[in-house]
């Protein structure tokens, strides 16, 4: 046994769909997974179905080598942030860490492990406060600690961040990387964020329409989608004839492309300043657009310029 | 005068001539003295409020209290499953919700008497046992403590559903999930998260409850039949039979001032309330 949470076969289905269809799933101790897709594609629904939320209609899921598939939330060894972080309204912040781990720990060590978790999301000195007095991003580390209090086998969070605003929602991220790497706990996280998934994920899982289009590194994933859709979901993507070609992959010259390498001729349609980059909007002749990222010290291409775009034969993605 | 007191007065004026003018009156009836063939007049005098303390009033005070506590916490513990299920039935829950404002559509009078209609000697119940040799007497299900005391619950239990219903509805389902997910099995969940979170409801719940059905005194009359005299028999026989107004005012003011002075003390330390 050395995965810490299994799921195979699993399958979720509502009077009216059917929400999770065949899903595997293998997650090694201390990882970092991510489940991503779109509204609607089964990723919330699996992560409920781990938390005892729902039940599986068919399939298994181990956890720590235990098949929990049918046992309720409070009979399993996870712990879940939600999205609107679920705190106790009418409880302190000590009181709704303590909440899950008067169950779990003797009373005599209750007050350090508080301690020791409200100092790891940096909420010392908020002990007293009701939820309601505090900010956005500390009651999001507030439902962390209440969870992390409880050291679980695995820690899933459903959209931990989607309430933030975005500026606090980048600073956030990396401190719930630091966090994670620094307790090693399992996290399991649901996400409609490709670069939240990106940059936080060791591994992540594709899923569309309740199934999984492919499993693996944030390398694997973006660099190696096995299917157009994985390949749409994370990064943008043109299409040619026959294979995809990310925005930063494709070149674009004022003057001949390199002799050996596959390009096409375009027109500039526009050209949107993005800060960090510059994306081109080029018409190939059959009439079809490409986006073209760009960096400002590339120089500028205004509407109607003449250029030839042009890319490396190993960008090229291909789907069978 | 502006557009503001303009809009305001229609209000003003109602609640001037149908509230504080005749609570002026009631006050002025029970500080006056009863005259030798009924009516009020002089000299002015605190009789009326010190008769009160006398302990066969006292007796009956209590019993109107003891069944406006008993109709309360029956109508909580019944209420709060119906309100649960209300707020988490998904779209029929107008369909229910109407179900539950239907007895308001008849008259409160009509719907006692259905009562006595369904519980005497001859009513439904006693014939339908009869008629399957359950029984060979009738029970006796009307005149007596119980019978007023299912007329109170069965009028104040949808006033005791829809605040509760409100909380229910506008609670976070998350929370209940995230205490089993933190290990609490079900009922801990409902004392420690659900009761709590719903208390707002329940308090307004219990006072629109309790106050109505202490003051109750048709439900006692129809039901009780004179068995059971309430606070609200009290005043209406010394408004009619015992025609002795001073006394039946200072009575309904005390009780008024008991029913203040709750709401005072329950209110101050939860603004939430109503």
């Amino acid at each position: 046994m050395t995965d810490v949470l299994t799921l195979t076969g699993v399958s979720k289905v509502f009077p009216s769909h059917r929400a999770v269809d065949n899903v595997n799933l293998t997650i090694p101790p201390g990882e970092f997974h991510a489940l991503v897709g779109p509204s609607g594609c089964g990723k919330t629904t699996t992560l409920r179905m781990v938390a005892g939320f729902e039940i599986p209609t068919e399939g298994n899921i181990l956890l720590e080598g235990a098949n929990v598939a049918s046992l309720p939330p409070y009979a399993r060894n996870v712990s879940t942030v939600f999205q609107n972080y679920a705190l106790f309204p009418h409880l302190t912040i000590r009181q709704n860490v303590e909440f899950g781990l008067k169950r779990k720990s003797d009373p005599g060590n209750i007050p350090a492990k508080v301690a020791e978790v409200l100092d790891l999301v940096q909420l010392t000195g908020k002990e007293d406060r009701l939820p309601s007095q505090l900010s956005g991003g500390e009651k999001q580390r507030a439902a962390l600690a209440r969870s992390l209090a409880l050291a679980p086998a695995v820690l899933l969070l459903d959209e931990p961040l989607s309430a933030l605003d975005p500026n606090l929602r980048k600073q956030v991220r990396l401190e719930l990387k630091a966090l994670q790497r620094r307790v090693g706990i399992t996290f399991l996280m649901v996400t409609h964020d490709q670069e939240e998934a990106l940059t936080l994920a060791d591994r992540i899982t594709v899923m569309n329409k309740g199934k999984v289009e492919q499993t693996g590194t944030p390398h694997e994933i973006y660099l190696k989608p096995r299917t157009p859709f994985v390949a749409q979901f994370l990064g943008a993507m043109n299409w040619l004839n026959g294979f995809g070609l990310r925005p930063e992959a494709t070149r674009i010259t004022p003057l001949e492309p390199p002799s050996g390498v596959p390009s096409v001729r375009a027109t500039v349609l526009d050209s949107t300043f993005l800060g960090n980059c510059i994306h081109v909007l080029a018409e190939m002749p059959n009439g079809e657009t490409i986006t073209v990222e760009v960096s400002r010290f590339e120089g500028t291409h205004k509407q109607g310029d003449r250029v030839q775009l042009w890319w490396n034969p190993e960008d090229e993605l291909r789907f069978s | 005068m502006t557009l503001r007191r303009i809009f305001l007065a229609p209000a003003a004026l109602v609640t001037i001539a149908l509230f504080l003018v005749p609570m002026a009156i009631v006050l002025a009836y029970s500080l006056m003295t009863r005259g030798p063939y009924g009516g009020q007049g002089m000299p002015w005098t605190l009789e009326n409020y010190q008769r009160f303390f006398d302990p066969l009033y006292g007796e009956i005070l209590l019993r109107s209290f003891w069944i406006a506590g008993e109709t309360t916490i029956l109508c909580l513990v019944l209420g709060f499953p119906l309100a649960w299920f209300l707020s988490r039935s998904g779209k029929r829950r107008d369909l229910y919700l109407q179900l539950v404002m239907l007895p308001f559509w008849t008259s409160f009078l009509v719907r006692t008497y259905a009562w006595v209609f369904l519980l005497r000697d001859t009513g439904l119940f006693n014939t339908i046992l009869l008629s399957l040799d359950l029984i060979t007497e009738p029970i006796p299900l009307l005149y007596n403590h119980g019978a007023v005391l299912l007329g109170l619950v069965y009028c104040s239990l949808p006033l005791a559903i829809l605040p509760i219903y409100s909380t229910l509805e506008r609670l976070d389902y998350a929370l209940v999930e995230a205490a089993a997910d933190l290990g609490a099995k079900p009922f801990e969940t409902f004392r420690k998260i659900v009761i709590p979170v719903s208390a707002p409801g329940l308090r307004a719940a219990a006072f629109l409850t309790f106050v109505p059905s202490l003051g109750t005194y048709l439900t006692s009359d129809l039901l009780g039949g004179g068995s059971t005299i309430l606070i609200g028999n009290l005043v209406q026989n010394q408004f009619t039979t015992a025609r002795d107004w001073p006394f039946g005012a200072a009575a309904s003011l005390i009780l008024m001032a008991i029913v203040l002075i709750g709401l005072v003390v329950v209110t101050r330390n939860n603004e939430d309330i109503l």
